[in-house]
């Protein structure tokens, strides 16, 4: 990489500039805040705060959302740490130790832990968005129809399989968004597919509502089921003692941070799987190298490390085919990409030349964003997690008029709020019968994708069409990976058959 | 003891159902539109028979004597009674919008929806109401301009 003074100057100034600070310092509380919330994750943060973007300077506007979805992965974790609630499923695999420590007097401890653990792991994947972004965002160039068909259909499959629960349901869900993207004028004939002569359909299904209305709408929902069962009082242990660790102890997680944070930047990267996958892969690794995996659940510091620094090395992963490609590698950065193109932003090489100012400087902000998270952390974790004690009835209320101000504001059209409480209802049901919400958006975003590259692909083959996929390099290993993609996670779960036979077996 | 059925059946006869009727739809139109939707839509119809399969194997889990060792809760509108009266107040909530105005709109769900979350204290319902109120009026109206409808009211 060629490195230009010029730029990094207007990077530096374009950064340190009171408006970009400001968003920058919001974001990062703010994030902190919606993640320790049990029940507001960090991609429904993004979808509520997009359209107060919009009105913003790109710049400012952009940082401000990478802020806050990294801070709001670690918020996450103070809930999980101190009153055993993930604040966001990211933060699931953290409780199992966090709050082991918890119990044991030494809250401040964890905390400390996974402040200085998130921070690097979250910066480890700045410096990797840094580096790898722009050579990546080359190989775009390569792309051509063909290659962006198969990649919308490996992001497809392989989101479908890894979503948590059964894999028809989760490709399944991947269709449903599938059929929703069919909704609107077909760019190439004109003809208004699905409309039923509604006129605002003709554009399309817009975007943010519609994730509005599927991460915030059907999450208030699913909480006033809630509503009359006693509420299970939050015990918080006293915290005491120091936040940081000591030096020893640091040395000892050390390995243990850098390990997760790159098995999280490589899940980030991997479309559509996110913090939730990530932090137990990171979990799960740690406990394998562990010299004594024993004392994992019991509450060691490694258990605390190993998940914070995977799920917040996701996040910068998972940008990066984000703004190389168009992939969203988790679903935070599936409703990141509308408020990317809200700006007038196209993923792709031009954001590495045209763009390279507003790119660069919404990476390094990302980068200040996880050091702030940090300091943040370490003098402010003992306040946030009184947030917590808000009660549902309180940000119920909130959230709703929230998801109508957003859906409204973006396009000043009261159809969009329609449409927000339509994918409230559909996100509410899906999510009831074991459908996740979260491939519907990703498909809502690659379907159109997917259905330019094939009918271009169609016209540029002449007719061959496997002969053309097949005469094209990269077009070959794209299939490759959709196989696998598909194949892997039945094998996976044949031989987890297999192995609950035979701890069966000998029971 | 009554028979169950999984809700995986109703579900997948449902998916089969939209997919045909969606699918019919496409004969309207020209065969550069309809190819794409042919082939999704086939895709999902097909899903929609392995959930149909998938839940009448669930079913007859449900009714032999395994029954207790299913995770899966099953689901029943019955269930979500409380959830469904909430989406009410959502539902007059948005068309109330454009009658009454923005604030005014809001300012009644907010009383509403706190009213049915068992929130008696006035004190905690005007003071939600008046913060969320001035948070989008500041926010929403003096930075972003945006113009909310006014109808009726304001």
């Amino acid at each position: 990489m060629v490195i230009n003074p010029d730029l990094i100057l207007t990077v530096l100034t374009k950064l340190f500039s009171f408006e970009t600070l400001l968003a920058l310092f919001a974001g990062t509380l703010g994030g902190m805040i919606i993640g320790s919330l049990p029940g507001l994750s960090a991609t429904m943060g993004v979808a509520l705060l997009i359209p107060v973007t919009f009105g913003m300077d790109p710049v400012a506007g952009l940082t401000m959302l990478s802020a806050i979805y990294t801070s709001a992965v670690y918020g996450g974790s103070i809930s999980a740490i101190l009153i055993h609630t993930p604040g966001t499923p990211a933060s699931a695999a953290t409780a199992l130790d966090g709050y082991q420590m918890t119990l044991r007097g030494e809250g401040l401890k964890a905390m400390g832990i996974t402040t200085i653990s998130s921070m690097i792991g979250g910066f480890l994947s700045a410096v990797a968005l840094l580096f790898l972004a722009p050579p990546l965002s080359l190989i775009s160039l390569k792309f051509n129809a063909p290659e962006y068909f198969l990649i919308a259909i490996f992001g497809l499959t392989i989101i479908g399989s890894l979503t948590t629960g059964s894999i028809i349901k989760g490709l399944s869900a991947g269709v449903i968004g599938l059929i929703v993207g069919l909704i609107g004028t077909d760019i190439i004939t004109g003809f208004p597919r699905y409309t039923f002569g509604l006129t605002p359909l003709e554009s399309g299904i817009a975007l943010v509502p519609a994730m509005i209305g599927l991460f915030s709408l059907s999450q208030v929902l699913i909480q006033v089921e809630e509503l009359g069962k006693v509420d299970k009082e939050k015990v918080m242990a006293e915290l005491k003692g120091r936040v940081l660790p000591t030096w020893k102890e640091f040395k000892s997680i050390f390995i243990t941070i850098i390990r997760s944070s790159i098995l999280g930047i490589f899940v980030g990267i991997l479309p559509g799987a996110g913090g939730d996958i990530g932090s137990w892969v990171g979990y799960n690794e740690a406990k394998r190298f562990s010299k004594n995996p024993e004392k994992f659940g019991t509450g060691c510091i490694e258990g605390v490390a190993a998940p914070e620094a995977a799920n917040n090395a996701v996040t910068g992963g998972a940008l990066i085919p984000l703004l190389t490609l168009g992939i969203p590698g988790s679903s935070t950065t599936a409703v990141l990409l509308g408020g990317l193109i809200i700006q007038g932003l196209i993923p792709g090489r031009e954001l590495f030349t045209t763009h390279a100012k507003i790119t660069y400087t919404v990476i390094f902000g990302f980068m200040l964003a996880n050091i702030l998270m940090g300091i943040c952390g370490l003098l402010a974790a003992k306040h946030i997690v009184k947030v917590t004690k808000i009660p549902s009835a309180v940000l119920g209320p909130i959230i709703v008029v929230l998801s109508v101000v957003g859906s409204y504001a973006i396009n000043n059209n009261i159809f969009d709020v329609y449409v927000m409480v339509a994918f409230g209802i559909i996100g509410y049901f899906m999510r009831k019968t074991g459908f996740h919400p979260a491939p519907v958006v990703l498909a809502l975003i690659l379907g159109p994708m997917a259905e330019n590259g094939l009918k271009q692909s169609f016209v540029l083959s002449k007719g061959n069409l496997l002969g053309y996929f097949l005469g094209r390099p990269i077009c070959i290993v794209l299939i490759i990976l959709i196989v696998l993609a598909i194949a892997s996670p039945m094998i996976l779960s044949k031989l987890e058959q297999k192995r609950k036979r035979e701890v069966q077996a000998q029971a | 003891m009554k028979r169950i059925i999984h809700h995986d059946v109703y579900i997948g006869i449902f998916m089969l159902l939209i997919s045909l009727f969606l699918y019919s739809m496409t004969g309207d139109m020209p065969e550069g539109s309809a190819f794409f939707p042919k082939i999704i839509l086939t895709i999902f119809a097909f899903f929609g028979v392995l959930v149909f399969i998938q839940g009448v194997r669930k079913s007859k889990v449900y009714n032999s004597e395994n029954a207790k060792k299913m995770e899966e809760e099953i689901f029943s509108f019955l269930k979500i009674k409380t959830p469904m009266a909430a989406l009410l107040i959502v539902l007059v909530y948005v068309a109330l919008l454009k009658i009454l105005g923005f604030f005014s709109a809001t300012s009644l769900f907010i009383i509403a929806f706190m009213y049915f979350y068992q929130v008696r204290s006035i004190k905690k319902i005007i003071l939600t109401l008046i913060g969320v109120n001035v948070f989008v009026y500041l926010l929403f109206v003096l930075q972003l301009n945006v113009a909310f409808p006014k109808g009726l009211l304001f």
